[in-house]
């Protein structure tokens, strides 16, 4: 955190949102270690520092797992989908929206939109994008990963 | 004064002049020409391994061939499309283009054979090269042929980050005569006269805004684009900026000069990491040649845009939001007067204007507010983009006059047989509302919706089928603002909540004593219209105010479906499941206990060859029973 500090010359409480972004862009999570070590540094109350980062939505508080798993849901995917999903996509890792699995391999997010609104109901894992997805696809995919963080 | 104008093929990049103004020129003599649509959509769909496939090709065949990277043209759901020229022959459209079917095709193509069906989109009908027969030509697709495409001309054909390219579409001709004719405010009453208004959604007038900046006096004055398009379903914006982001700089930079404004800040959502990419590229090039920056081609105007990649909220929409978010703050609107353009960011006079409004400027100054104006109705004038989605044929963005008919966009995107099936359409997201499909020839402008208490929002058009249940898109609209809402205000805050809550009523199985439950649920309809009453009303900022408008409309339309809900507890779409009810039919069991193993919640009971029976308590409604028995013995109701 220093150095991102020093680097992009972070001075003041102005800057406890900005600070925030590099931070979750570097490790991908805000721990709460870091808000209390930004708190002191920048001279905020830890609760204005914890209410910046609960407000929006880029940030996560759970570090993301090996397979990072994003389910648009975006008004197009929504009308598109015929069964329900998002409680399939719950039901077959055993997570809610923003969870990662104890053994850190699967995390689980629905994001407001993919932008793929014509192909939808988008999956995303990690970087590889599944477009028109139904409910067997979707356990096909995930059984597959389930079976290899085995 | 225009003979100040310098050259600024000068300035470009390489600097072969363009042969004729209006279209991109390129050398038809010889080789092949592939030109890759490039955008967020067909990244998604494959198209970089697409294009690495057809690199490898070339090579391993040694085909003389020229590969360029340009915008999409904005036909999502053909993606990934690629257009290719082979000297000759007119340039030709494939659609879907996987990469596993790239050998085959250009096996084909390149000995003018014309590949399989499926993948042909088109020709274009450019005047160059033979005709390939049977092909229909692209602007003669329903779904080209229907728009009026000013915006997002040339979408597809461009390289988004050539300015030269963007030269020979007369880009930067609309800022030369700003700078050299005319003075800021007159560039203020040449838009207030083209009667462009707002496209996020306001509807306010964009010349006034900008005179008010430019009358107010202060020693800094800044311009804010927001191009943050958080409306799920809404990528019309993205796909501008992804195809022709010199526009919207060009834009911002008459805007700038307009109002004064040193400082500008494009406000662009994190996820589209390729459209800030490409206006990261191109504010490079930019002040490489001299049109950003201190005294912008000699004529004494300062410019510095940056880039602000925001870190998601939907409330950040409303521009005193967006400031707060701006200045470090939690994204939550401030109430208004002082409106920002006399007191915003840093508390400063600051204008805030959307992407799509400011892309219009170039060309209100190029061909003047009469050619503007002349594009809409009697309303409002110029075009308007849709991000077309939903159950259409076709998907994607749609550029149509103002006061063009619904049905004239259904059409465009759907073929007629389709027609019959649709329900409703969901214009302008969480704050819009509901048109059915009675109501298709609803001209969209601005007027016209107001009166039918509809925002246009940003331009999302959603198309809904008769699979969709309306009950089911509102709770999904109602919950998404109960996120996103900011909690500034009680209205909203609770008021979503409550509202969320009897969605979620209606929409589950009562498991109270039938009369009174039926009464409750009732009840929820009565709420609903008195607490959307009161938020319309009471709410701090547009985002609540407007939220209500998609539940208003839904009661004014379909309460039938609400009612078949609360009362028959049945939903006709199919959607909320949570409605349905299983159980087994004696008669026609015979006890193979498929349905048993199948269930993943353990709620169907009962031995091997003897009837099963299913436990309601324990049925969590998912179907998989219905769907896996062989002899019709689960009954669904």
């Amino acid at each position: 955190m220093q150095r991102l500090i020093s680097e992009n010359n972070i001075r003041n409480s102005n800057d406890v949102l900005r600070l925030l972004q590099l931070l979750q862009i570097e490790s991908g999570c805000i721990s709460h270690q870091n808000i209390s070590d930004i708190s002191k540094y920048l001279g905020v109350p830890e609760s204005k520092v914890y209410s910046l980062a609960t407000f929006y939505n880029f940030f996560r508080f759970t570090p993301k797992g090996k397979y990072h798993i994003e389910v648009c849901n975006g008004t197009s995917c929504h009308v598109k989908t015929k069964h329900d999903l998002y409680a399939e996509v719950s039901r077959l890792t055993g997570l809610y929206r923003g969870q990662t699995s104890k053994d850190g391999m699967l995390s689980l997010e629905f994001v407001n939109c993919l932008g793929a609104c014509a192909q939808g109901p988008v999956v995303k894992i990690n970087e590889t994008y599944y477009t028109r997805v139904d409910t067997q696809q979707l356990s096909e995919i995930i059984s597959g990963l389930l079976k290899k963080s085995e | 004064m225009s003979d100040k104008a310098p050259d600024m093929n000068k300035t470009t990049v390489s600097g072969n002049a363009p042969e004729a103004s209006g279209t991109v020129s390129y050398n038809h003599d010889t080789g092949v020409r592939i030109f890759l649509q490039i955008g967020t959509c067909s990244i998604i769909a494959g198209i970089l391994e697409t294009a690495r496939e057809i690199r490898s090709y070339i090579q391993i065949h040694q085909v003389r061939a020229e590969v360029y990277e340009c915008g999409c043209m904005g036909m999502c759901s053909s993606d990934p499309v690629v257009d290719v020229e082979i000297s000759g022959r007119a340039k030709i459209s494939l659609q879907k283009l996987n990469a596993n079917a790239v050998t085959d095709i250009f096996d084909s193509l390149l000995n003018h054979i014309l590949p399989d069906n499926c993948f042909i989109l088109g020709q274009y009908s450019s005047g160059y090269g033979l005709p390939w027969e049977g092909v229909p030509f692209i602007d003669d697709l329903p779904f080209f042929s229907l728009q009026h495409r000013v915006l997002l001309k040339d979408a597809g054909s461009l390289v988004p980050v050539s300015l030269q390219q963007y030269q020979q579409i007369g880009g930067f001709d609309g800022l030369r005569k700003a700078l050299y004719t005319y003075s800021p405010a007159a560039v203020c009453d040449e838009i207030t006269q083209s009667g462009l208004t707002g496209r996020g959604g306001g509807g306010y007038s964009t010349g006034a805004k900008l005179k008010t900046v430019l009358q107010h006096h202060s020693h800094k004055k800044f311009l804010i684009c927001n191009a943050d398009e958080s409306d799920p379903g809404s990528f019309s914006g993205r796909l501008l900026i992804e195809s022709k982001p010199f526009m919207l700089l060009e834009g911002i930079t008459i805007a700038a000069y307009a109002s004064g404004a040193t400082e500008a800040i494009i406000y662009i959502r994190n996820q589209y990491q390729l459209a800030i990419e490409r206006l990261r590229e191109a504010i490079r090039i930019l002040y490489q040649a001299h049109v950003l920056g201190d005294d912008i081609w000699d004529s004494g105007m300062h410019l510095n845009i940056s880039i602000y990649e925001s870190p998601g909220a939907y409330v950040c929409g409303e521009e005193t939001a967006l400031i707060e978010n701006l200045e470090g703050n939690r994204g939550m609107p401030r109430p208004k007067p002082p409106y920002p353009a006399t007191k915003g960011y840093l508390n400063m006079p600051t204008v805030v204007n959307n992407a799509e409004t400011l892309c219009n400027l170039p060309l209100i100054l190029l061909h003047g507010a009469e050619w503007f104006q002349s594009l809409g109705n009697s309303f409002n004038s110029g075009t308007k983009l849709f991000s077309v989605a939903g159950n259409t044929r076709v998907g994607g963005v749609v550029e149509v006059k103002m006061g063009t008919s619904i049905q004239q966009v259904i059409d465009a995107t759907n073929e007629s047989m389709f027609s019959g099936e649709l329900k409703a359409i969901q214009l302008g997201g969480p704050s819009g509302g509901f048109v059915p499909a009675s109501q298709f020839d609803t001209p969209l402008d601005y007027y016209h919706l107001k009166q039918m208490n509809l925002y246009l929002g940003s331009g999302s058009f959603t198309v809904l089928n008769k699979n969709n249940c309306i009950v089911d898109v509102c709770k999904y609209f109602m919950e998404f603002i109960e996120n996103e809402s900011c909690g500034k205000c009680i209205p909203c805050r609770e008021g979503s909540q409550r509202m969320s809550e009897i969605f979620r009523r209606i929409v589950s199985r009562p498991d109270d004593s039938e009369e009174f439950a039926t009464l409750l649920r009732f009840k929820g309809v009565m709420q609903l219209e008195h607490m959307a009453g009161v938020m319309t009303r009471t709410s701090l900022c547009g985002l609540g105010q407007n939220a209500p408008g998609v539940v208003l409309s839904a009661l004014k339309h379909f309460r039938n479906e609400f009612e078949e809900h609360i009362f028959e507890r049945v939903c006709s779409a199919d959607v909320c499941r949570n409605l349905k009810m299983f159980r087994i039919n004696p008669e026609n069991c015979t006890g193979c206990g498929i349905c048993a193993k199948r269930c993943p919640a353990d709620a169907i009971a009962g031995s091997l060859k003897q009837v099963h029976y299913i436990v309601p308590e324990r049925c969590i409604a998912c179907g998989l029973c219905f769907d896996s028995c062989k002899f019709n013995a689960i009954i669904k109701n």
